[in-house]
């Protein structure tokens, strides 16, 4: 690469004329209604928060109708099953609709302006992530008009939720609803963990990441590994009340605990999956309030990913009063107070930071956020701490201190974050500022209603109050206490009320255009001036606050002196960088607006849904749908080597197209497969749990013997079969311009040997005599095949959609990105395959 | 910017992670084996051993990586000292409180019997 020094910027003035416009008219959002259509990252950004802000709203009314009813004992404002349905709806919007959403959005918001991307890598599923949610979420959260709303609480425990005890279609429901926010939190974290790692601009290397990056990285891959646990546990959930196979009945050797392991392997993280991305907007705002760079950056980098980890080590605090062994518990008692380092490291590194400023920490309406943050998210660590002591928790489980508890970490942690970020972003994204007055009225209401609302609570809660009950009787020294909740909780909704009349009144969103300016003077690219392009060119970046190190760097983005101040290839594209240092790779060509995306998430909503009420036909109807939508979106994803090279400037010419390890699809490809993995682990977890629990269960003792040693051998000769086809095709593939039918075939012949060797594993377990709803061990038999189904038809599709690309001359040796996608599928669904081959028939033969 | 050999990702990362990944193995061996050691048919005796030995091994290896930083950086394709100075003390940091982090559940074994009812 050449040299591009202070003085030697990447490309010289004056600009060729028509540049900047041609980038306008690229980069322009649709208008009228057509901006559904939309995908660039600010205006699908905004849409999202505004949805989960919604949400946050809807789930807010709900809690205080809860409130009212609480506020003197014996009400009956509304009855116990409503009471249910009201906390279950409450608690599930809040997580799932409202915060894991919020921050999904601010990722796809602020993440590519404050790396200087012109976009997230894969815009389109951005907005497919956005119109699942928005479908999935409103449909889930009308079930509360028509008694149809869930009441297992937000984390559903069976047997409670098993059909017996909850019959009806509102568990199902919630399942249905989780699944949507499944899918899109998936879908968000790979166009995360990708744009992070790829889209940094030139000279970013990871040590001069934004800390909001880090936290997005890091949330991201949390949710890889997070959530694959609640998938697998939703749809054993799902199966055992749709078809009965007994994962969690205890009568057929199944353990409702299986779902508490793996819901909370999932739901512990999902808590700091909250709470790390609002700990990076905190470090991004208190050194631009304090105007000094952050104090302790590397520590909050390890903080940030000690947090991570630990918090895969949290989840049997949840189950502390569920019987396990004592040394288990201590484990886990242990990693629950070692958590509490890296977050006093951070809160340690903010306190540092405003007390260096010396005086020039200014207070706004987002630094009081901020502080009200600190303040109440340390005593909510506080209290943390207190019910990682297992004695302690044995106490207060399930009581009001619990409520107050997480009320502390999650608003403190979270709520108060968001609503600094909406003042200090707001200029970024709307033409007007919002207003410090109303900003301000609103924090000191938040602050004192949330204190009045919540604080008393830990009383309620030590006085012995339980948590999820409709009322209670006015004997027992709870009244007052939940009258002051109640008043408290109103002074809450007053200021949240305050805010939306400041949103009316100030909030001028510029659907992409550029916004009311920097009105922080913060460091950080997000605030370089721009257009629906976002930065006019991409900068060349040297430390971590470019904007306070190198002056005129705002100008000189401008005026187009950085790297690719134009459309080269005529279309949308942004730079990719290499993972650590960040040295530009390639231009990425990306799609515009569009409505594949958007009428796939209509589909597959309706598949769903339908299947949800059992109308099965028009359910598979709406699926093929959405299949052939996808299709239709991916057609024209792969543009191919046509545009050549092009300069980005400083005498560097980059590549228009790439395949293989540094292409952006195989990335992405990389990030399911480690989800898909993560899946697999919890499958096998479950497996052996169950194993642990009723051997007795097992075959050949309490199931027919396994079916003989044949089956197995001949499907997993047929797997690697087709694995070693899938190599061969690899190698294969024609030069362009010269079709073969060899590598097609090739294909074709993989796919139906991983097809035959899933149906040959099905019915030798039928033929042995096995049915999945017989016990558990039949049932986590039969789930290993559900697994493994899964990725078959993943790898069929994919296949077929490469061999159709193939027969239209669209995949050749050099254009060939269709075919490593299902390249790296194979393999992983061969091993799989075989992984489970080797669990099923080998693991009874040892342990019996 | 210079033209030095391209860092291989996946090193960079496992360099970082190492810390925490040496946590996150302790840790599910020490859960696994404990939980194993805990079955009606095996002798509890066993959870000693079966915790101990991964917690006094991950502690070990957390003070070989702090000591031979350089050539595990080296050894993984990370951007070697003195680039990349911040890189290298994530990596070390994070190392130290993984190693806090080991010895705080590992010692949980002195205080508590192994397959004692939690509750
Ligand atoms: C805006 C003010 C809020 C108020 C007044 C409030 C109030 C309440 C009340 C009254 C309950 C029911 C307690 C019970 O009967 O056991 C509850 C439960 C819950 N809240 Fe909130 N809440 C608020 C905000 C939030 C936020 C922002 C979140 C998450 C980000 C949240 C998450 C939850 C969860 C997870 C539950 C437990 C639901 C369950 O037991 O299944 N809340 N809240």
């Amino acid at each position: 690469m050449n040299r591009a020094g202070p003085d030697d910027l990447p490309n010289a003035l004056p600009r060729p004329p028509g540049e900047e416009e041609k980038l306008k008219r690229v980069w322009a959002t649709p208008r009228g209604w057509r901006i559904l259509s939309a995908v660039n990252n600010t205006v699908v950004g905004v849409a999202y928060l505004g949805f989960a802000f919604l949400f946050f709203l809807l789930a807010g009314v709900v809690a205080l109708v809860m409130r009212t009813q609480l506020a003197v004992p014996g009400n009956d404002v509304v009855g116990q099953d409503l009471y249910n349905q009201l906390f279950t709806m409450h608690g599930t919007t809040m997580m799932f609709l409202f915060a894991v959403p919020a921050m999904e959005a601010l990722g796809v918001l602020l993440l590519p302006q404050m790396l200087a991307a012109r976009d997230l890598p894969f815009p389109r599923l951005s907005a497919f992530a956005i119109w699942a949610y928005v479908i999935g979420g409103l449909v889930f959260f009308s079930t509360i008009f028509y008694g149809l709303a869930p009441k297992g609480g937000w984390f559903m425990y069976p047997p409670l939720t098993l059909t017996e005890y909850s019959p009806g279609d509102n568990a199902d429901f919630w399942l249905l609803g989780i699944g949507f926010i499944e899918i899109s939190a998936i879908a968000g974290a790979i166009e995360i963990v990708v744009g992070t790692l790829r889209t940094r601009p030139p000279g970013m290397s990871l040590t001069k990441m934004p800390i909001f990056a880090w936290a997005m990285l890091i949330f991201a891959a949390m949710i890889m590994f997070a959530f694959p646990a609640v998938i697998l546990a939703t749809m054993l959930l799902e199966i055992e009340r749709a078809f009965g196979w007994p994962f969690f009945s205890a009568e057929k050797g199944g353990d409702p605990l299986l779902w508490q392991h793996l819901f909370w392997f999932f739901g512990h993280p999902e808590v700091y999956i909250i709470f790390l991305p609002a700990a990076g907007l905190v470090s991004m705002i208190v050194p631009a309030m304090a105007r000094r760079p952050l104090i302790g950056y590397r520590l909050i980098v390890v903080a940030l990913i000690g947090t991570g980890f630990f918090s895969f080590g949290l989840w049997v605090h949840h189950m502390f009063a569920t019987g396990l062994p004592a040394l288990s518990l201590a484990f886990f008692s242990a990693v629950s107070m070692a958590v509490a380092i890296p977050s006093g490291i951070q809160v340690f590194s903010w306190i540092a930071t405003i007390a260096a400023s010396e005086g020039r920490f200014r207070i706004t309406t987002p630094s009081l956020f901020v502080l009200g943050f600190l303040a109440i998210f340390t005593l909510g660590g506080l209290t943390g701490v207190m019910v990682a002591l297992v004695p302690v928790d044995l106490q207060v489980h399930d009581t009001y201190f619990v409520v107050a508890h997480f009320h502390y970490v999650l608003i403190g942690g979270m709520v108060f974050p968001l609503f600094a970020t909406f003042y200090y972003w707001a200029p970024m994204v709307s033409r007007r500022r919002l207003s410090e007055t109303l900003g301000r009225i609103t924090f000191w209401l938040m602050f004192i209603g949330f204190n009045v609302a919540f604080l008393p609570m830990h009383l309620t809660g030590l006085r012995g109050m339980p948590r999820r009950v409709w009322t209670y009787p006015g004997d027992v020294g709870w009244d007052m206490l939940n009258m002051i909740s109640t008043v408290g909780a109103f002074i809450l909704a007053a200021g949240v009320l305050v805010f939306i009349v400041d949103l009316l009144r100030n909030f001028r969103p510029t659907a992409g255009g550029g916004g009311a300016g920097d009105p922080w003077g913060a460091g950080t690219l997000e605030w370089l001036p721009g257009d629906v392009y976002a930065a006019r060119s991409i900068p060349l970046v040297r430390s971590r606050e470019p904007l306070w190190d190198q002056p005129n760097l705002a100008r000189e983005v401008e005026e187009g002196r950085h790297f690719l101040p134009n459309a080269p290839t005529g279309g949308r594209e942004t730079l990719v960088c290499s993972p650590v240092e960040a040295k530009p790779e390639y231009v990425l060509q990306m799609p515009g607006p569009g409505w594949s995306h958007v009428l796939a998430a209509i589909f597959m909503a309706g598949f769903f849904l339908l299947l949800t009420v059992k109308l099965v036909v028009p359910a598979v109807l709406s699926g093929i749908a959405c299949i052939i939508a996808c299709i239709w979106w991916g057609w024209s994803l792969d543009p191919g080597p046509v545009k050549g090279d092009v300069p980005i400037g400083a005498g560097i010419v980059l590549p228009t197209y790439v395949s293989g390890p540094r292409s952006h699809a195989w990335w992405a490809m990389i990030v399911l497969v480690f989800v898909a993995t993560s899946l697999y682990i919890a499958y096998v977890f479950s497996y052996l749990y169950l194993w642990v629990v009723s051997p007795d269960a097992w075959s050949p003792h309490g199931a027919p013997a396994l079916p003989p040693a044949t089956w197995p051998l001949a499907s997993g000769a047929l797997v690697a079969a087709g694995a070693a086809a899938m190599l061969l095709a690899g190698r294969r593939l024609p030069a362009p311009g010269r079709p073969s039918a060899t590598a097609p075939l090739l294909l074709a012949f993989a796919a139906l040997a991983m097809t035959g060797a899933v149906v040959l594993e099905v019915l030798g377990h039928w033929y042995s005599g096995l049915r999945p709803g017989q016990n558990a061990y039949a049932a986590a038999t039969y789930m290993a095949s559900v697994l493994n189904v899964q990725v078959g038809i993943a790898v069929v599709l994919l296949a077929g959609y490469a061999i159709a690309r193939s027969l239209v001359g669209c995949l050749d040796a050099v254009r060939r990105v269709n075919f490593d996608n299902c390249a790296i599928l194979y393999p992983y669904g061969a091993v799989q395959i075989l992984l489970s081959l080797l669990l099923v028939h080998g693991f009874p033969r040892m342990a019996g | 910017m210079r033209s030095e050999p391209t860092a291989s990702f996946w090193g960079t990362l496992l360099y970082i992670l190492a810390g925490p990944l040496l946590w996150a193995v302790q840790f599910t061996l020490i859960y696994a084996g404990h939980t194993a050691a805990c079955l009606p048919a095996v002798p509890e005796t066993l959870a000693v051993p079966l915790v101990a030995v991964p917690t006094v091994a991950a502690a070990l290896a957390a003070v070989a990586f702090i000591l031979r930083q350089e050539a595990f950086a080296r050894a993984l394709g990370a951007p070697e000292p003195p680039r990349a100075a911040a890189l290298h003390a994530i990596a070390r940091i994070a190392v130290l409180l993984a190693l806090v982090a080991v010895i705080w559940s590992g010692f949980a074994l002195a205080l508590v019997d192994s397959c004692l009812a939690g509750r």
